[in-house]
């Protein structure tokens, strides 16, 4: 079992102080991450794909800029790993699908420039649920992947890889993308921190898309800080991407510090039911404690829609992909089967073949959702539905800066545990996909462990709010940290 | 619930080629999943949201002007081409 500590555990902040201080070069930094992915991903399955010679021939050329006298942004030179949803020129892009099997992406993702003009090194494209669908990572092409506190059970998902590379020590920081809770439940079960932007603060230009409208790409790493660092890094307006925001980007770093004194955090009984994991409830009452340790004040609220939010999000997102993984069809890309030479034939073979179960399961409930007969019994009433979610939420947020909750109803389950009825799997979704339908920033950060398994806390906050998410999760980070909780 | 016949019906809107066992899972599973969805026919929603919403955010537009392909030649991503076409099976018949 890997800890926290034992492994390359560093933060990006405190590599960058090494590297600026010359005490490290990017070489050699690289190379001990590439070693320690060689000597332990065997066993968690977290990389699809590394790429040693790109990454240290990247790693050399910023030490040149370095010991050139060139002034560098803080992440340059340290290492990070990319969900494989996501685009990197020359490197292999599948989703965790056979679909999608040797393909190479003639591009990079928006976020990916704008961290390589930083210096940041990519090393590789991490495991994640076959085209972001499942919880579980449970789900890939490519095998599952394992929870680094726990190999028998699972990473979470979709994310699954990028929060076991971070949690290992196999990277310092990772991609990852959020459709429905994609960042932040595995983010929970492995004991790091995970975010989630408020829709449209991130581009989306090459990401792979699953649900448009819900879909966010966010950083996971071992603190706040870096997760700052790193959202400031990607955030901003894309030509590219038609839903992403002008709004300015804060400088989230320097907001940091921001006092959190007189802050109010709502609390919702809907989130704290009979059927949280009392371990989980106990550690997520001692976060409110520390909250309170830190000048905040809890309040209780209501959200009594929370569980319409579940059903809405599985007809919105299948609605979607069913829509968007239309294009794998074997013409432009990706894998083709060609068996009995007609296009219709070669449509259904090459999907047939390609997609895994629980994606095929999706495109089946999401085209009979969008079908004459049942179109606005379910996809109308619920684009409705959210538009009611949102404004709810609105109101909620009049009364309290941030909403508290456990991020998951539970640890860690085991591999195979829930893989009966693929309900049992969704409602890992529980907590997490209200953000998304709502489009608010949410963060997950560890709070504890329970029978030696993480636990995570979110907070959400308004729209384009996420400079008090961030102070207030620091703040919360250090008093549970300090133990003094 | 859900016929097999609507499994095939949607089964050909998606471009899926199910075996006999997987339209029989699939049946099952769609059942559960509906189980589930269908709760959203509870939510009783306030009169202002019974009707077509329109959206918040409003469409932004570029100019319409030429720019460069960032991602080169595209057609080298193809499973089977000839020179610099997409082969694809035929689609309309000869005519006699």
């Amino acid at each position: 079992m890997v800890t926290r500590h034992e492994a390359t555990g560093k933060t990006a902040w405190s590599l960058h102080r090494l590297l600026a201080g010359g005490e490290l070069s990017s070489v050699e930094l690289v190379t001990r991450y590439l070693r320690r992915i060689a000597e332990g991903d065997g066993a968690l399955n977290s990389f699809i794909h590394v790429d040693s010679d790109r990454s240290l021939s990247r790693a050399e050329s910023l030490d040149k800029m370095r010991a050139g006298g060139e002034n560098l942004h803080p992440l340059a030179g340290i290492p990070i790993a990319i969900k494989d949803i996501i685009a990197v020129k020359g490197m292999p892009l599948t989703c965790a699908s056979g679909i999608l099997s040797g393909f190479v992406s003639p591009y990079s993702a928006s976020v990916v420039e704008r961290l390589e003009q930083a210096g940041m090194v990519v090393i590789g494209k991490t495991n994640m649920d076959e085209f972001g669908m499942g919880s579980s990572n449970e789900s890939s092409f490519f095998g599952p992947v394992r929870n680094p506190h726990d190999p028998d059970r699972v990473a979470g998902g979709s994310s699954g890889g990028s929060a076991a590379a971070v949690a290992a020590g196999f990277t310092p920081v990772a991609l990852g993308s959020d459709t429905g809770g994609s960042i932040r439940q595995p983010a929970s079960f492995c004991g790091v921190v995970g975010v989630k932007p408020t829709y449209g603060r991130v581009s989306r230009f090459g990401l792979v898309a699953f649900a448009s409208s819900l879909d966010q790409v966010g950083p996971l790493t071992h603190d706040v800080r870096d997760a700052a660092l790193l959202l400031g890094v990607i955030s901003g307006h894309d030509p590219r991407d038609s839903t992403s925001s002008s709004l300015e980007v804060p400088d989230y770093l320097a907001r940091l510090e921001d006092g959190v004194k007189g802050i109010s955090i709502g609390v919702a009984g809907e989130f704290f039911g009979e059927k949280l994991d009392e371990g989980t409830r106990e550690r997520c009452e001692g976060a409110l404690d520390a909250a309170r340790a830190c000048g905040m004040t809890v309040k209780e609220i209501d959200l009594p829609f929370l569980e319409y939010t579940l059903p809405a999000y599985y007809v919105l997102c299948t609605a979607e992909a069913s829509s968007n993984l239309a294009r794998y069809d074997g013409i432009r890309y990706g894998k083709r089967e060609n068996r009995d030479r007609t296009l219709d034939g070669l449509y259904r073979a090459t999907r047939s073949k390609g997609f895994g179960a629980e994606v095929k399961r999706r495109i089946m409930l999401g085209t009979y959702l969008l079908s004459r007969g049942y179109y606005d019994e379910y996809y109308a009433k619920t684009v409705r539905a959210r538009a009611f979610f949102r404004n709810e939420i609105v109101k909620a947020f009049g009364d309290v800066d941030l909403i508290l909750t456990p991020t998951t109803p539970g640890p860690a389950f085991e591999l195979g545990e829930k893989l009966d009825n693929p309900v049992d799997m969704y409602l890992s979704d529980i907590f997490t996909t209200v953000a998304n339908l709502t489009g608010l920033p949410a963060i997950s950060i560890p709070c504890g462990v329970a029978d030696r398994l993480p636990v995570g806390l979110q907070l959400m906050a308004r729209p384009f709010d996420e400079e008090t998410m961030f102070s207030a999760a620091h703040a919360l980070e250090g008093e549970l940290n300090a133990g003094r909780v | 619930m859900v016929s097999r016949e609507e499994v095939e019906r949607i089964a050909k809107l998606a471009r899926l080629q199910l075996t006999e066992e997987e339209v029989d899972r699939i049946r099952v599973e769609l059942d559960q999943m509906l189980d589930f969805v269908r709760k959203i026919d509870e939510l009783d929603l306030p009169e202002r949201f019974k009707d077509e919403i329109s959206g918040e955010a409003s469409l932004q537009l570029r100019d319409d002007v030429v720019t460069d392909s960032e991602a080169g030649d595209l057609v080298d991503l193809a499973p089977s081409r000839q020179d610099r076409l997409y082969e694809v099976p035929g689609v309309i018949e000869e005519v006699k």
